[in-house]
């Protein structure tokens, strides 16, 4: 019982005490509080065994109450509490796996084993996750075999309850699908898969144009592709850069570097007189020797006025830059 | 937290971070190689500003934070003999790590292992972490672009 306290000091959901129902219907997601029959007692879920342990944990109790659960031996594969999802969610599908195997052991180690922080970092991913869980979940329902009847009654409770109390669940538990097998194999398979089609759509908005690609073949093929062609973009800048820049003195790299440094207004590219003025203003003011992160330019309307800059020679400028020569990082 | 969390990190600093790191890196090429302009053959200079364009991106990029970044680091140190040591990021072992080697579809596996190829330090990395890398390194790759680009505009006469 030591891990339900911790996790109701981590939680801080007090949704106060309502006497109609019990607490754990209100902090559970997949609870609805229409659907809520206090005889019926909802699927699976039932208070009349533990009535002081929903009361004193408004957090974890719909879930801790399992450790203790007796007279439910087949559920827990489907409905297992996920305290601890740190490792980006590979520990908890270790525990999982564990499920597999025994049933009460798992949720022993779920709940007690939950650390604040990582689940709080990781409860919007494992919700996202948890919500395709679900919907996945309400898809296989139609089909499959029939598993048992406590399964079957949770199930009615979830798909009647995902849509409006998902959001907002702070738990991470995994569900088997219906109809498949809870082999830790298969979830931990589902799991990876739902990764790597996640990481998919972030890679399909970053490369142009693959938004009406489906399908993760193609999607990859294009990503390669892509990857590719920066990399020759890269090596052809380079072969320019290499050209053009033995004309140009060495100096006006300093220069370049230390512009960069000073801070600007961000503003659109300006030829002319305007930012030599200014440039040169700030040169001539400006003696610290520190590197400045992130100074606010606009690289095109350095390039040019440096231009400028760079044949009109300007000797006050190099003997200022040379105390700095030395902080420039030796290696490569 | 209510908040929209993005689980996969993949921010990428600046243009200006990477047009620093960029140009400091040619000016340490400048003052190694002691100003030994012409005589040069454009291919070595070409190679060494590749090599300069590579290395100070993944500097800035956040040096040892990144996978592909600590491997490029690595690979580049190593040509100069030099002993980079990076701090150990403590692993935590999750079932994904072990199973390294996974029966996925083999689509997906060949596409893999092309791309394993192309991001540098991908060799021993799960599909799932691979396709993390590849994001934040497309994402640097394009900035780098961008500011060779600009500095090549920007010093190209006429």
């Amino acid at each position: 019982m030591d891990g339900e306290s911790n996790n109701e000091g981590e939680m801080g959901l007090n949704h106060g005490h309502d006497p109609s129902m019990p607490l754990y219907a209100k902090t559970d997601p997949y609870f609805s509080s229409s659907d809520w029959d206090p005889v019926v007692n909802g699927g699976g879920f039932s208070s009349s065994h533990y009535p002081s342990v929903v009361m004193d944990n408004p957090g974890m109790s719909c879930f801790t109450h399992f450790q203790t659960a007796s007279g439910y031996p087949d559920m827990p594969a489907s409905l297992l509490p996920f305290g601890d999802c740190g490792g980006g969610g590979g520990e908890s599908v270790g525990r999982l796996m564990r499920a597999g195997e025994s049933h009460d052991q798992v949720l022993d180690d779920g709940v007690l084993g939950s650390s604040p922080s990582r689940k709080r970092r990781q409860a919007e991913a494992e919700s996202q996750r948890n919500k395709k869980a679900v919907e996945e979940y309400q898809e296989d329902t139609q089909r499959g075999s029939d598993q048992n009847q406590k399964k079957h009654k949770d199930g009615q409770n979830k798909e009647s309850s995902q849509s409006e109390e998902a959001p907002k669940e702070n738990y991470i538990h995994m569900r088997a699908r219906r109809g498949q097998a809870t082999n830790s194999h298969s979830l931990a398979e589902r799991v990876r898969r739902e990764k790597i089609s996640e990481r998919m759509r972030l890679l399909q908005e970053l490369v142009p144009g693959c938004n009406k690609i489906t399908g993760k073949a193609v999607m990859l093929d294009e990503i390669i592709n892509y990857v590719q062609s920066l990399q020759q973009q890269v090596e052809f800048l380079s072969m320019k850069l290499a050209t053009v820049n033995p004309e140009v003195n060495i100096d006006i790299d300093r220069i370049i570097a230390k512009d960069l440094l000073q801070p600007r207004d961000r503003n659109i590219p300006t030829l002319g007189l305007n930012p030599f003025t200014s440039f040169q203003g700030n040169i001539s003011t400006t003696t610290n020797p520190q590197y400045n992160p992130l100074p606010q330019t606009t690289l095109e309307s350095e390039l040019q006025s440096l231009y400028q800059m760079g044949f009109v020679s300007n000797p006050s400028t190099m003997s200022s830059f040379s105390p700095n020569n030395g902080r420039l990082k030796p290696e490569l | 937290m209510a908040s929209a969390y993005n689980p996969i990190y993949t921010d990428v600093p600046e243009k200006d971070v990477f047009a620093l790191h960029f140009l400091q890196t040619l000016s340490n090429l400048r003052t190694q190689n002691s100003f030994s302009s012409p005589d040069n053959k454009t291919s070595d200079r070409v190679k060494k500003i590749k090599k300069a364009a590579y290395v100070s991106m993944a500097r800035a990029a956040g040096g040892a934070n990144r996978l592909w970044s600590r491997s490029l680091l690595h690979q580049a140190a190593k040509r100069n003999n030099k002993n980079v040591r990076f701090l150990r990021r403590k692993r935590r072992v999750t079932w994904l790590m072990r199973r390294r080697s996974n029966r996925g579809d083999p689509i997906e596996d060949v596409a893999a292992e092309r791309l394993r190829n192309l991001v540098p330090g991908g060799g021993g990395m799960e599909t799932s972490k691979l396709m993390e890398e590849t994001a934040h390194y497309i994402k640097c790759l394009s900035m780098q672009v961008k500011v060779m680009q600009c500095l090549v505009d920007g010093l190209s006469p006429k």
